[in-house]
């Protein structure tokens, strides 16, 4: 059954997910329930001076409305990344405090979504109203970390000044990134049920468990009286990886009321009660020498903050980890604004940063008259350029050369403006992807019967990502069953310990303590049958049995099915916990994820560096009369280690691309300057892509081998495929048209 | 969204009647005004849901002049392989328009009457609007983010966009709108039924209460047929426009006999470029008397921050769009 | 005015894929609010809650409801068919996209008292009564046409409903007229191939 890893295996939820049987968590209804709505500040900085509930109390069909002063036993939480990307240390309804617009200032609950939201629509704030400022101030940005050490975040190796002067060619440029909301397509929600004491909690979240840990620590619960429920999310993105006000605020007045409360925040309010990728400007000085060596890397970015936190995605610790260069400089700075705190958005050091860096390489390419890939081949290498370790696998090169092949790069007429398809100009442009593996401690308990079925256990989350099939295939490649005779239970709090579903770190963490549970069942049975007084293995050293695809096997090639041999132990059945802790994991990080944090270890540790690759290259045609950017072609081959499932990784990957499309061409909520309010907070004017914007998009996956990383030799996919496409697509718009855009989006109104 | 009465009147006099209450609002599709509704920017005591009235669903490709009901639908009517023959520009400002469920949904007497999408207009957080609240201000002239305003047609008081598509190539074609209310019948050329926001922008249009939209004509005219709606917008589908033209030509060999051109998403009403069509009846059409057009058509914008961009796009599609209509003319696509 | 020679509730049996005839409704006496409104009157004042009866999924429903309720909270509150989606409340994603009279809409759009009397296919309603799947849901599962599935039951059936409009000739229209459902996790290239693999397996 090895067969069903790197195969392209359906997924094992595809049958609920296209009945309409899969269950998110706003779906659950519990008897009695009642329904939430949240009114919000119209003002970004202020006091509450008054708040007048009497028209919403007099809606019918409401039942409670509560501010500041009426919530009872509303906990605010300090959950993971807490005052960074995690969750925002300043809490709503606390006081009368106004610090972003649309900030929660109370809280109706009703007999219906509709009542209740009308009865918030009703609710009249009066502020003393302070002046606010939405955009970052780059002129007024700090170093991150600079208070501790007095150094902060900057990395010096060599001498940047030497490089620069020594360079034959240099570029100093800057690249600007917007805000962008993640905007799954699940709106957030939470539903909430008290019965005395005993909590449940349904709410989409890339971690029931942090989710868990803070309302028990909140409310001085014992771990057993609250269960988080959430078996499927609707896309996450990074929007629901923190613990929220507005969850916490749900939970408060449940207990309140003494029914179940839902509360489905709208798509407009999504904009301000969770977290954004923060806007960002790249500041890249870059030199090389005639060959095209880099004698020079300097790269400071500068993102926006909240006024209370400091959001921390270094996306200088990625960017001085590609290109072989003798003398680096980076920054990693904050610029604070009147927003709520931002925090991870899928590829949240990534996205932004290499918009930047691989314009930055095309443009220095270009002075040079080195061809684009050429000049990745000139400077990659083989050990990491500040820390000095090696790569634990690095396959960018292959990346480009198959990339290369599939587009036809080699076709192209080199010459901006070269190239044209009727009313369309053409231009090409690649970019390199990358994306660290990031390793946690997980757990997961693995149940194997005789009668050939096993049950994989762990509160890990599939988000989209296919975890419930690879856990599936993982289980029955190592225990040699079908992928269907594996059932997979997730999503929820009570289960074995397993990571947050973030950092692309799902299948190559909780994977590997699935992998590592069965063959922790594999040594456990083979013990038993080493022991009996008959049977094949019987007498054998239990030590020198192994599993291989279902199968003991003795040193002298005496055999065993795993199945036969756990029939003829007594009780025929099996449960173990399989553990992953990595070498690289501290008793800390460790402790950091057992507590419902995120204790990662890398992408940098003591012995490797560890990466995953690829290397994007983008179609643009850009009309003549309408100056409309589309991308016919685009086509990525990536190198991740171990692919496990080639249909789920592929639509991983892909729908990366799709989001770098979306990040080049359509993504950006526009701010409102005088009032600091978000203003497209909608899905009509939040521009993401629809499906005629997604014409060719072709994804190789390369066979890689990384034995370091973990058992099963996976890095993560999730996040890498978006990861350059930006880049690409602004690299060809230059191709096509001579126009360097270094804003993102590109938009008609750039190229007119 | 605000609870309200409920009205399925089967006969337009009851239709007209019950629309005729002060608080009533007239509910066809609903696309636009349940929206609104939802966002709390309209509030109406009472909806008159005058689909019930199956009569005005109809439509007709006629030789001499096409007919809409007001209830036709806009899929129904934008997907009609006859329209995409007979008058291309119809049909394509209408299939490229919102999305296949919208207008499915949608019915065309409501699409004329499409509101702004200025989001001061539709976020209700901001105090100032004057046309959801007159004498209020404008949060976009007071600062505010104005890319994507009208560069043709705003005043003081308010420089919200008409974000309509269909609008452009009736306003081109001569449409008449027929219309029902307390008053009795009556027919409105398509172009003085919006009125410019001036000193009212609360005003969009000449309806008076419990007056409804029953139909719209178009006269079927030789550049009907060499027709052309070009939508530039920042994705492939499902967006507004950021700049669009509606035209339509009639050649006599190199010369043009007749030309059509109207601009969306650049003008606060459906806008008829009159000026740009007299440069060119009696010339030639190229490239260059199309983009000379095109300039003229935008003569008179008054570019907002960050929109000055508009002025050369809209020129630009104008230009496109009657290279097109051309080839068309000329028995091309 | 002179009618088109294509009256909606023809058009509508002919494209309603489950063949049942639009007539159905009359012939088991749907429509019964309708028939209720006074002359002149309104068929439901401020605060009331008149019932409604709609054909779900072939099955007769009737509830009550208030004017301002959309036909998905009607679906998914009244009837606990939750399996339409709600992605943005506004009419701007196509979650919750359902067949109205063989038409496919947002239901969010949509007022459930403005529908009374009406047909209404859901997610819930595809498969047949032994669980064997629709050809699209088979399609969409094979081709990992979703990631999340969230968007999925609307996606589905505004796949049936893009190929019964004759609107799935080539790649290039089924983008077009399968652009009014958002996808986020971007698998659109799948939802294309699986909306092709069920038009080839009609036409062979």
């Amino acid at each position: 059954m090895a067969q069903t890893i790197n195969t392209a295996v359906t997924r094992t939820d595809a049958p609920r997910k296209v009945t309409g049987t899969a269950t998110y968590a706003a779906d659950v209804i519990p008897a009695g329930m009642l329904h939430g709505a949240m009114a919000t500040s119209s003002i970004a900085v202020g006091t509450l001076t008054a708040l007048d509930t009497s028209r919403a109390e007099a809606e019918p069909g409401v039942i409670a409305v509560f501010t500041h002063k009426t919530i009872p036993d509303f906990k605010s939480v300090k959950g993971f990344y807490s005052g960074g990307p995690g969750s925002a240390s300043f809490w709503p309804m606390e006081g009368t405090e106004i610090r972003y617009a649309g900030q929660p200032i109370a809280y109706v609950v009703a007999e219906t979504a509709a009542a209740a939201r009308r009865g918030a629509h009703l609710i009249k704030a009066s502020y003393d109203e302070k002046p606010s400022t939405i955009d970052m101030d780059p002129e007024a940005s700090f170093i991150i970390g600079a208070a501790g050490d007095g150094k902060g975040m900057v990395t010096t190796k060599g001498d940047l000044a030497k490089g620069l002067a020594e360079a034959a060619q240099t570029v100093d440029v800057e690249y600007a990134t917007p805000f962008q909301h993640h905007n799954p397509m699940e709106m957030f929600s939470a539903t909430a049920e008290w019965r005395g004491d005993r909590l449940t909690v349904w709410m989409p979240s890339q971690s029931v468990r942090t989710l868990h840990a803070g309302i028990v620590a909140a409310y001085g619960l014992p771990a057993t009286s609250v269960r988080v429920i959430c078996p499927f999310v609707g896309g996450a993105f990074g929007a629901k990886a923190g613990i929220t006000p507005y969850a916490m605020l749900t939970i408060a007045v449940a207990k309140a009321v003494g029914a179940p409360v839902r509360l489905i925040v709208t798509r407009p309010q999504m904009y301000t009660v969770a977290t954004f990728r923060p806007q960002s400007l790249q500041k890249f000085r870059i030199g090389a020498d005639a060959a095209g060596k880099l004698t020079a890397f300097e790269h400071i970015e500068i993102s926006q903050t909240s006024q209370f936190d400091v959001v921390t995605n270094p996306g200088t610790h990625i960017t001085r980890a590609m290109y072989a260069c003798p003398n680096i400089h980076t920054e990693q700075r904050v610029s604070r604004s009147d927003t709520n705190s931002g925090g991870f958005m899928r590829a949240p050091n990534e996205m932004q940063t290499f918009f930047g860096l691989e314009q930055a390489m095309d443009e220095l390419a270009l002075k040079l008259g080195i061809d684009p890939v050429d000049m990745r081949r000139i400077n990659d290498t083989r050990r990491h350029p500040v820390d000095d370790v090696p790569f634990s696998s690095r396959s960018l090169m292959q990346c480009y050369d198959a990339v290369s092949a599939s587009f036809g790069w080699r076709d192209r007429n080199p010459a901006v403006g070269g190239m044209t398809d009727g009313d369309w100009l053409v231009g090409y442009g690649c970019a390199t992807a990358t994306y660290p593996t990031n390793i946690l401690a997980s757990n997961a308990r693995v149940t194997m019967n005789a009668a050939g079925s096993a049950l994989v256990e762990l509160a890990a989350h599939d988000v989209g990502t296919g975890s419930y099939t690879i856990f599936a295939q993982i289980a029955a490649a190592r225990l040699g069953l079908p992928v269907a005779a594996c059932e997979v239970v997730m999503g929820e709090a009570d289960l074995p310990v397993a990571p947050l579903a973030g950092g692309s770190c799902t299948a190559a963490s909780a994977g590997s303590a699935v992998h590592n549970g069965c063959m922790r069942i594999g040594r456990a049975v083979a013990a038993q049958v080493a022991a009996q007084s008959e049977g094949p293995l019987s007498g054998v050293d239990p030590s020198q049995i192994t599993l291989d695809d279902g199968v003991l096997r003795g040193p002298d090639g005496k055999s065993q099915t795993l199945i036969e041999a756990l029939a003829s132990t007594p009780t025929g059945a099996i449960e173990v916990v399989g553990e992953f802790r990595h070498p690289a994991l501290t008793d800390k990080l460790i402790r950091t994820t057992f507590e419902g944090g995120y204790g990662t270890a890398g992408p940098v540790t003591p012995d490797f560096a560890m990466f995953a690759f690829g290397a994007e290259m983008a179609e643009v045609h850009i009309h003549r009369w309408t100056h409309e950017i589309r991308v016919p072609r685009l086509h990525g081959a990536f190198a991740a280690g171990t692919i496990l499932n080639r249909k789920t990784a592929h639509s991983q990957l892909m729908g990366g691309m799709v989001w770098g499309i979306g990040s080049a061409l359509h993504e950006v909520t526009e701010t409102d300057l005088p009032r600091a309010r978000f203003l497209n907070a909608d899905l009509a004017e939040y521009l993401i892509p629809v499906n005629a914007d997604v014409r060719e998009v072709r994804v190789e996956m390369l066979d890689e081998k990384d034995d370091y990383v973990n058992p099963l030799g996976v890095k993560g996919i999730g996040e890498l495929g978006i990861v350059g496409t930006a880049a690409a697509i602004a690299n060809a718009v230059h191709h096509a048209t001579g126009k360097r855009l270094r804003k993102l989006p590109i938009r008609i109104s750039d190229l007119v | 969204m605000r609870n309200f009465a409920y009205h399925r009147p089967t006969s337009l006099a009851d239709a007209i009647d019950a629309a005729s209450a002060q608080g009533a609002d007239i509910l066809a599709g609903g696309t636009t005004l349940v929206d609104l509704m939802k966002i709390g920017v309209r509030e109406p005591d009472a909806l008159v849901d005058i689909t019930g009235l199956v009569d005005l669903e109809g439509y007709e490709i006629g030789s001499s002049r096409l007919r809409f009901g007001a209830l036709a639908r806009m899929a129904e009517v934008g997907d009609d392989k006859g329209l995409r023959a007979a008058a291309p520009v119809l049909a394509e400002s209408l299939w490229k328009a919102a999305s296949p469920q919208l207008r499915h949904a949608a019915r065309l007497g409501g699409n004329i009457l499409q509101r702004t999408r200025c989001p001061y207009f539709r976020d209700t957080a901001y105090t100032q609007c004057n046309k959801r609240a007159p004498g209020s201000g404008c949060a976009a002239l007071d600062g505010g983010e104005t890319k994507l305003h009208a560069i043709l047609g705003g005043s003081d008081a308010c420089v919200a966009m008409y974000p309509g598509d269909w609008a452009q190539a009736l306003i081109a074609f001569d449409a008449e709108v027929m219309t029902q209310g307390p008053g009795g019948k009556r027919t409105i050329a398509f172009a003085d039924l919006h009125v410019l926001p001036g000193e009212t922008p609360e005003i969009e249009t000449i309806l008076q209460p419990g007056e409804i939209v029953t139909g719209i004509t178009v006269p079927v005219i030789p550049a009907l047929k060499a027709s052309h709606y070009l939508k530039a917008r920042d994705r492939e589908s499902y967006a507004f426009a950021t700049a669009s033209a509606a035209v339509g030509v009639e050649m006599n060999g190199d010369t043009v006999v007749d030309v059509r051109i109207a601009l969306g998403g650049v003008a606060s009403v459906p806008w008829r470029a009159r000026e740009a069509e007299d440069s060119l009846k009696g010339g030639p059409l190229t490239e260059d008397t199309a983009r000379q057009a095109g300039h003229i058509a935008f003569a008179g914008a008054k570019a907002l921050e960050g929109s000055a961009y508009k002025i050369k796009l809209g020129a630009d599609v104008v230009a496109g769009a009657l290279m097109t209509a051309k080839s068309r003319a000329n028995g091309g696509q | 005015m002179t009618q088109n020679s294509v009256p909606p509730k023809a058009g509508l049996s002919r494209r309603s894929f489950l063949g049942t005839s639009g007539a159905i409704g009359a012939a088991l006496g749907l429509g019964a609010g309708k028939a209720a409104a006074q002359q002149g009157g309104p068929v439901a004042a401020v605060g009331e809650r008149p019932k409604i009866t709609l054909m779900v999924n072939g099955q007769r429903r009737t509830i009550t409801v208030e004017p301002r309720t959309t036909l998905v909270e009607a679906l998914r509150d009244n009837l606990g068919l939750t399996g339409t989606k709600i992605g943005c409340n506004q009419g701007q994603c196509g979650a919750c996209t359902v067949l109205l009279d063989g038409r496919r809409v947002n239901s969010c759009l949509t007022l459930a008292l403005a529908v009374d009397g009406s047909e209404v296919v859901t997610i819930e309603g595809l498969a047949d009564p032994a669980g064997k799947l629709h050809p699209m849901q088979q399609a969409f599962a094979e081709h990992d046409a979703f990631q999340c599935g969230y968007c999925t039951p609307g996606q589905i059936l505004s796949a049936i409903a893009c190929i019964d409009e004759g609107h799935a000739t080539d790649a290039v229209e089924i983008r077009e007229y399968m652009s009014g459902n958002l996808c986020r996790c971007g698998a659109y290239p799948n939802i294309v191939a699986a909306v092709e693999a069920v038009r080839d397996s009609k036409e062979g």
